[in-house]
Parts: structure tokens; sequence; C-alpha cells
């Protein structure tokens, strides 16, 4: 099992100027991804999870934004001597912060010495404008190449005015430079077939707007995988097609991954779909993560070791045996907090059908600690705490 | 009926719809204080000047103290006959003030009101609207106001209701391509699904709501064309004549004597009309970003 | 292809037909001036004699100043085209680069106040800023030469300077560029597939963002046209342009209406020209109907 990507204690805060203060976004994640399996995270809409990812990307624009942490990936050879210069260049002002682990860089590195919080008291010193900046540097070289990254609307996500061609040509050009014009074509068509599109010379000739959003979405796949990343970031991939079509898209990454031995990072609200393919979960709530572990462990139909608000995603499911019973369908009452910064204990409290009496009173004082209660096996609940 | 019943409970589509409002940046503030600030002093100038009182006389001659540089005295010195400027500057703006909202006046409602026909109605009423408004809109505007004062030799408010007509496509287009918009949005729905009449939706939702937009963005434009054009026409001499005074021909008549280092007879008009033209701009730049800039993501 | 020749079919269609709307409204004119020396007994004759000569281009003679108008309109027209057209290719010039300076560093450092200066220069009454650069030049340098019909051609040519550099940084042109411009670049910026081309490491600056301005700058571009010309007749004026806007304005003074209704006409055709080159250039970027 080696680890190619590793998420620490990631931390992002947006500022609201209109009423002056932080909302929390993303607080304390931290998860493993490993060569060729693939990490599913879950939650709620709202809950952080795309902050998450564009955090690793580093695609956040939002001014002014707060973000600490630590992330460490292993680029591919021919770039991390490169990518290791750029990190020299910034000095982290913390002399403990390491600037990787063996092969793996931490590509947050310096972050520190732009924007960091402290705790007591509360400050925070941020140049959030030249961090963005410097990032941007670090990032160019990781983004498409190393790592890719597919959003939800496949439509909104290709050019407008140009043709399917002319966006895969692009981005294939600029991955093998010395290639003849018709090998491109040839690669282009090979490219679409990969991801099944049958006629991909009819394809290639459009323009997004003549598009299906199944179609869309494998053109979008295949764009991403043109330059053979080592890690594949799908944010909801599957939320704006129809049922058939998310199953396939669906089994389409999941041949590829088997095929390639890529790694994936499949983000969604949809815990079943995500099961199909995922390897390990996580599950994420109010920008905390609250329980990480594999697949077996959490998906497991009748009761197990979870964290009360798997538990209650799991129950939500409607199997054929409820439907056959006429039974009600589970919901999770209530609604997901307001994400002020501060907030104490667990903020699943509110909806969590376990937090009564004793227990209750540690849940709403402070905020429960990751407890390991298998291998491997992570849940942030008080209910596990010893 | 049915119709009065909801009339009576006033559901009110503006439920649907938030006039959604950006938070003002630094650089809206800015310019909307500058923009006001501009607004202050014309409409003071212009009460003072159509009232008479409080300043100098601007037409009294007095040579004697000719070509005075700027001084306690004559805050802005006196000209080439001794007639202090800036009491002239403040009854400069009567040449374009009045004239200037007649222009606003008439370029805003047939505006809406073309605009909202040819957006709520059949495309061939729209085409045929549009056909007449493109004739007009093709004469480049100046040259359309010389034809103009060739044929009638008219006073300025003649011309400017000139200036306001051909504004008029520019203002329907606008509308039209709203009202296509506003049209389409679901709450219009909503409000035929309750039953209301054709007629209430189209005054009370449909031109409420993109009059406000057009309203700032016409007012501060629309004055701020006039007294670019009222100004160039004075200047060229066809305008308002001497002795009467418009900033326009106190530039034309103070150029000449710029060689002479009297500069300020000329600079200080053409600096009256690019400050009050440019606050009048930033005004309404700063207000449409305001109102009517959808907020992004 | 052939949809772009559709497209220019129309277009020519619909100028002809307002050709016909405009001489209609021309000769409307002509004929409601005080003590016009008029031959025709009724309007609609007049409207056709005038549609005659508007299809032939065969003005004939001013019957107020006896001018040949079609020698005297004409190359006029040739001088303010070269004036409009040298205009705009510096506005452009101008604006691209501090538009897209300003959109890029929103407002830090440098970029607010060189977008506020080219705000103010451009708003400078364009009488002023012409005489000015008239005074400077004039006073304190011989070298570039204000426009007279006596010149050397050598030295005509670099009185064309001026007037171009005038009428394109005056007249509001800048001004209104870089606000399109730096506004539009950052909205599409923020759009999604710029967004998702840059998660694939594609660099922004070249890639995707270079259609999404052009259409609005393109458009607002051949929109400015007739301001332009509105701007060149004082331009002209002040620089003694030999320009249709001088001879509009010579014309407006002698009271010369026919010559004034036949520079109206050619510059509706050099605005609906403009029209038309816009819709061609659209029609190559836009694919089909958006």
């Amino acid at each position: 099992m080696s680890i190619l990507a590793e998420l620490s204690n990631l931390r992002v805060y947006f500022y609201d100027s209109s009423d002056k203060r932080f909302i929390r976004a993303v607080e304390n994640m931290s998860f493993p991804i490993e060569n060729g399996k693939v990490l599913g995270l879950v939650g709620e809409s709202g809950c952080g999870k795309t902050v998450t990812a564009l955090s690793m990307m580093g695609l956040l624009v939002s001014e002014p934004g707060i973000i600490n942490g630590k992330f460490l990936f292993e680029p591919k050879e021919e770039d991390g001597e490169y990518i290791r210069s750029l990190l020299q260049k910034v000095k982290s002002s913390d002399p403990d912060e390491e600037m990787g682990s063996g092969d793996r860089l931490n590509l947050f590195y310096g972050l520190k010495r732009f924007i960091s919080i402290e705790e007591n008291p509360f400050t925070i010193i941020k140049n959030t404008e030249r961090w963005l900046r410097y990032h941007d540097t670090v990032m160019e070289k990781i983004r498409g190449k190393n790592i890719s990254m597919i959003f939800q609307n496949p439509l909104t996500s290709l050019n407008p005015f140009l043709t399917i061609e002319s966006q895969i040509r692009k981005t294939l050009l600029r991955y093998n430079e010395s290639i003849d014009k018709h090998e491109i074509t040839d690669m282009i068509l090979e490219l679409l077939r990969s991801v099944r599109l049958y006629n991909p010379e009819a394809v290639i000739k459009m323009y997004p707007s003549n598009l299906s959003m199944g179609m869309a979405q494998r053109v979008i796949i295949a764009i991403a995988l043109a330059s053979n990343p080592k890690l594949l970031i799908a944010d909801e991939p599957t939320t704006g097609l129809d049922t058939t079509n998310k199953y396939r898209i669906i089994d389409l990454l999941n041949s590829i991954i088997e095929n390639k031995g890529l790694s994936m990072l499949l983000i969604s609200h949809n815990i079943r779909l995500v099961g199909e393919i995922a390897d390990s979960i996580a599950v994420m709530y109010a920008g905390i993560l609250v329980e990480l572990g594999d697949k077996q462990e959490i998906l497991k139909i009748k009761k197990s070791t979870r964290h009360p608000y798997t538990e209650a995603l799991i129950q939500a499911i409607p199997t054929d045996y409820d439907l056959k019973k006429g039974k009600k369908l589970k919901v999770i009452a209530g609604r997901a907090p307001n994400n002020k910064m501060g907030i104490k204990g667990c903020p699943f409290v509110n909806r969590c059908f376990y937090a009564t009496g004793e227990i209750k009173k540690k849940c709403i004082s402070k905020t429960p600690p990751l407890v390991e209660v298998s291998k491997g096996h992570f849940i942030r609940c008080y209910l596990y705490f010893k | 009926m049915k119709r009065f019943y909801f009339e009576k409970e006033k559901l009110s589509s503006e439920e649907f719809y938030v006039p959604l409002h950006k938070r003002a940046s630094v650089r809206d503030v800015v310019s909307i204080g500058f923009g006001l600030f501009v607004v202050t002093y014309l409409v003071i100038f212009f009460l003072i000047s159509i009232t008479n009182s409080f300043i100098k006389d601007p037409m009294k001659v007095d040579i004697q103290h000719m070509f005075m540089p700027p001084s306690i005295e004559h805050i802005f010195g006196t000209d080439f006959l001794g007639r202090d400027i800036f009491s002239r500057i403040v009854k400069g703006t009567e040449a374009f003030f009045l004239p200037g909202i007649l222009s606003i006046a008439i370029s805003t409602t047939f505006g809406l009101l073309f605009g909202v026909i040819s957006g709520y109605y059949s495309k061939t009423i729209s085409s045929i609207i549009f056909y007449f408004l493109n004739i007009i809109d093709s004469i480049p505007r100046f040259i359309l106001i010389l034809i103009v004062i060739v044929i009638f030799n008219p006073s300025i408010y003649l011309i400017m209701l000139f200036v306001g007509v051909t504004s008029i496509p520019k203002v329907s287009s606008y509308i039209k391509s709203k009202v296509d918009t506003l049209k389409k949005q679901r709450f219009i729905e909503a409000c035929r699904a309750l039953g209301l009449s054709e007629r209430s939706i189209i005054f009370k939702h449909i031109i409420w709501i993109s009059s406000r937009s057009v309203l700032i963005i016409r007012a501060t434009l629309g004055m701020g064309e006039t007294i670019l054009i009222e100004t160039s026409l004075s200047y060229l001499g066809i305008g308002v004549q001497e002795p009467i005074p418009s900033w326009g021909n106190m530039v034309a008549m103070g150029k000449d004597f710029f060689f002479q280092g009297k500069i300020w007879l000329s600079t200080i008009p053409a600096l009256v009309i690019l400050i009050t033209i440019m606050g009048l701009y930033l005004l309404g730049d700063g207000l449409n970003s305001i109102f009517n800039e959808r907020v992004s993501r | 292809m052939l949809r772009i020749l559709r497209l220019l079919v129309r277009e020519v269609f619909y100028t002809v037909l307002l050709i016909l709307g405009v001489t209609a409204l021309l000769s409307l004119l002509f004929r409601l001036m005080p003590g016009t020396i008029s031959f025709e007994k009724n309007w609609l004759n007049e409207y056709l004699k005038l549609l005659q000569r508007v299809f032939t281009f065969n003005f004939g003679v001013s019957p107020v100043s006896g001018l040949n108008i079609n020698q005297v309109v004409f190359p006029a027209f040739k001088n303010t085209f070269i004036l409009t057209f040298g205009a705009i290719l510096i506005s452009v010039t101008i604006s691209v680069p501090i538009g897209i300076f300003s959109a890029y560093r929103s407002f830090r450092g440098i970029s607010w106040p060189l977008t506020m200066f080219s705000y103010i220069v451009s708003s400078i009454p364009v009488f002023f800023l012409g005489y000015l650069v008239i005074y400077l030049f004039t006073r304190y340098s011989n070298f570039i030469p204000i426009y007279s019909a006596t010149l050397e051609n050598k030295r005509q040519l670099l009185a064309y300077i001026l007037p171009i550099l005038v009428l394109g940084l005056g007249n509001d042109s800048v001004s209104e560029f870089v606000r399109i411009i730096s506004d539009e670049l950052s909205r599409v910026m923020s759009t999604d597939y710029v967004v998702a081309s840059k998660a694939r490491g594609e660099s922004v600056i070249r890639s995707s963002v270079m259609e999404g301005i052009l259409i609005p700058l393109v458009t607002i571009i051949f929109s400015r046209i007739p301001f332009l010309i509105g701007g060149a007749i004082i331009v002209e004026y002040v620089f003694n342009w030999p320009g249709m806007g001088r001879l509009a304005f010579q014309s407006a003074l002698n009271r010369d209406l026919p010559v004034l209704v036949v520079i109206a006409f050619l510059s509706v055709l050099f605005v609906r020209g403009g029209m038309i080159i816009k819709d061609i250039i659209l029609g190559f970027i836009i694919p089909q109907e958006m």
C-alpha cells in the first residue's frame, strides 16, 4: 500500500466582508489517497467537499481567504526536481515545516509565510494575493499532468466557441510537443473511443452546444486523461446526468482506473454511487471529516460501527425491502448548520439520533477527536471515544 | 372571480424576484461620491443662475479689469472683456440644464415605450419598430443636428429635443433585451398562473423593473451627452452665442489668448466641462454597477 | 462559409431597405426647409429623384453653393475615413493593454490610477484637447505640422498624426473600450470553462479568453463609428483637416442643405458598412446561433 497523496489538516475559511466575519468552509481535513485506489468523498451539498478539492488544486479564487494545511503529493519523476526547486525558492517561516517526505512534496509548502492562523490570541496573518500567485506557479506544473480535475457540469466546462477537436488538440499538443498533425487527429479519435464515444469522427466536428450531457462528460473525461495524470479528481461527475448515464459513467471511470492504474478522488453526495467503485470512503459534514475507512466497513447495510451521520445516510437509501413494505423513506431531520467560525462541539449534534443525555453534554462542549476504531477506520464521535 | 381574490391577497411577485444588488466596492463609492458632488454643484449653479443672485453679473463688462488671473476677488479670474469668469461658468449651466432634462425625458419615455412594446409583442411588430429606429440610429447624431440647425434655425431646446430623439433607438434596444430576459423568467409565468391580467403584468412588473435599471444610466449619461453636444455646438459657434455664456463658447473665445500666456480663459471652462462630464459618467457607472449587475457567484 | 454568405446577403438587403428609409427621411427634411429651391411639385417626386441620385451615386450640383457635390464630397469622405480608421487603431492599441492590466490586478497598485488617467484624457472635450495639442506642437516644436494643402508630400504624411491621435485618444473612446475590456475580461475569467481549462493545466492568457473578449470588443468598436464621425466634425474643424466633417460644418454655415444631405447619406453607408463587417466577423467567431 503506497500513498500517492496525503492531505493533512486542511483548513479553509472565507471572509465575508459585508458581515465582517469568517465563514468556516473546511476544518482540519485529512485523508490519504493510495496508489491505484479510489477514495470517495461523501457529504451533503455545502459541506465543503468542493472547496477541499479546489484547495488541493490551487483553484480557489476567493478573497480574502484563509488556508492552512499540508498537501503531500508524489509528482511524476520528470516534474519532481523542478517542483522541488520552485518550493525551495520560498523559505518557510516555520523552521520545522518540511518540504516533503520521501518522494512526496508538500505542495502547500511556504504557505505559512503568506497566510497563517494563530490560535491564542486569535490572529490571522495573510497575504492572499501573493500566495495565490506563488501557488499558481507551483500548481501549473501539477495541474493537468499530475492531477486532473473534472467538474459537475460538462457543458459549461467546455469552451463554447471552439470545436471539440480544437479543444482536445490544445491539450494534446501541450503534453506531446513534437507530434505530426495527422498523428494528433488519430490520437484524438483514439482518445474519444477510449471513453466509449463510438462515433468520434462526428463528435470532433461538433461544438459543445451540440452535445448531450452524457457525451460532453465523456469528452471532459477524455481531455482530463489526455495528459496521463496520476490522480483524477472528479467533483460530482454524475450529478447532472440522467440515471442510466450515471451508472455508465461510473462504470467507465472504473474501467479506466483499472486499465491505467490511476488513483481517483471521487466527490459526491450520493453514497450509493460512490460505493460502486470506491475502495475507501471519507464522510464529511459541515466542513469536518467525520469518518474515514474502507468501503466494506462503512457500507454494511446492517448496523455496524459507524458515525451516526454515515449511519443515517445509509439508512436513508431506499431499499427494495422498504419499498415493498410501503415504509416511509427515512430522512435526516434538521438542516446543516451555518458555518460560523468558532463553533464548538460536534456540528451534527442537533440532528444526531444518539445525542441524548450524558453524552450530549460532551458533544456540545468540544469537537470530538478522530478515533481509530479498527485498522484504517477512523470515526469522529464520542460514542467510540474511550 | 378568482382574479379578485388573488389580487386582494396581494401576492406580490416581488417575492420571487429579489432585486439583487452588489455590495458597494471602494471604487463604486468613490465614483458615486464624486458624481454626487458634481450633480450637487450643477444643481446649485443652475438655481443660482436662474435666480440671478449671489454672484457677480456675468455680463458686466469691465475693461479696466480685463485678463485678471484667478484671485480672491474673482475666483476664476476675468476674461477679455473684464467679465467675471466664475459667474459666467455658473450662468453657463442654464444653457444645458433644462434642455438636458428635456432630452432625457424624451429618450426615456419613448425608449421605454418602444422597448417594452417590441419586447413584449410579436416579432413582426418588433422588427417594424426597430426598422424605423435604425433609420434614426444610422445617421450620426451630429450630422443630423447640423441638418436640423440649417432647416429650422432652432433654439437649444429644440436641438436637445432632437438629441433626445436620436437616443431613443439605443434605449429601446436596451429595454427590449431586458424585457426579453424578464419575459422568460419564471415569475412571469407564475403571475399568469395566478390569473393576473396581462396589462397588470406588463405595467406593474415589466415596466417597473426594466425602467429602474435604465433610468439611472439614462439620466446621467443623457445629461453628459447633452453637455458635450451643447458645449461643442457653442464652441463651433452655432449653439449658444456670445454674449450669453456657455462653457463651449468660453473655451472658443479664450483659446486665442493661449499664446499670450493667459491660459485660464480657455482652460478653466474646459476643466469644468471635463470634471462635470466625468462626474456624471462615474455616477452612472457606479450606480449601474451596484443595481444592475448580477451578483457573481 | 455558406452561413456567412447568407448572413451577408441578409445584411446587404436590410441596408438597402434602410437606405430607402433614410432617403425618405432626408428628402422629407429637405422639403421642410423654408425657402428651399425645390423643383419638384410634391414630396414623392422629390423622394424618387433623390433615390435615383442615391443609387447612381451622382449627386449633381448644389443649387445653394454651386459646388459639384461629387467632386467635393467623395475626397472629403476618403479623408474622414482615414481619420476614423486611424483613430480606431489608436484607441484599440491603447485600450487593450490598459483594459487587460486593469482586469488582472483588480485595483491594486498602478492599475487604478492608470485607468483613471486614461478616463480623464478620454473625457477632455475633444475641441479643447485638439487645441491644446496644436498649441503644444506649434509653440514648442515645428516638427509635426498641422495640415495645410500647401505642404509637400512627406510633411503631409506627418500631418496625419495629430488629428488621428486626438480623435483616437479623446472623444471618450478609450474610456469606453477600457471599461468594456476590463469588465468582460473579469467576467470571462470567472466562467466555468476557463476554470475548467485551468484545472487541466492550460495557461489562461493564451487559451480560452480570446473569443470571450473579442466579441464585445468587436461589437463596440464598430458601434462607435457614428460617435467618431461626430467627433471628426470637431477635430477636422480644429485641425483644418479636409474631411467630411469640416465640409459638413461649412455647409451648415452656408445653409447648403443638399451637400449636408449627401454627407448624411454617405455617413449612413459608412455606419452600416461597419455593422455588416462586424456581423461577418462575429459570424466567424460565434459558432451557429448560440
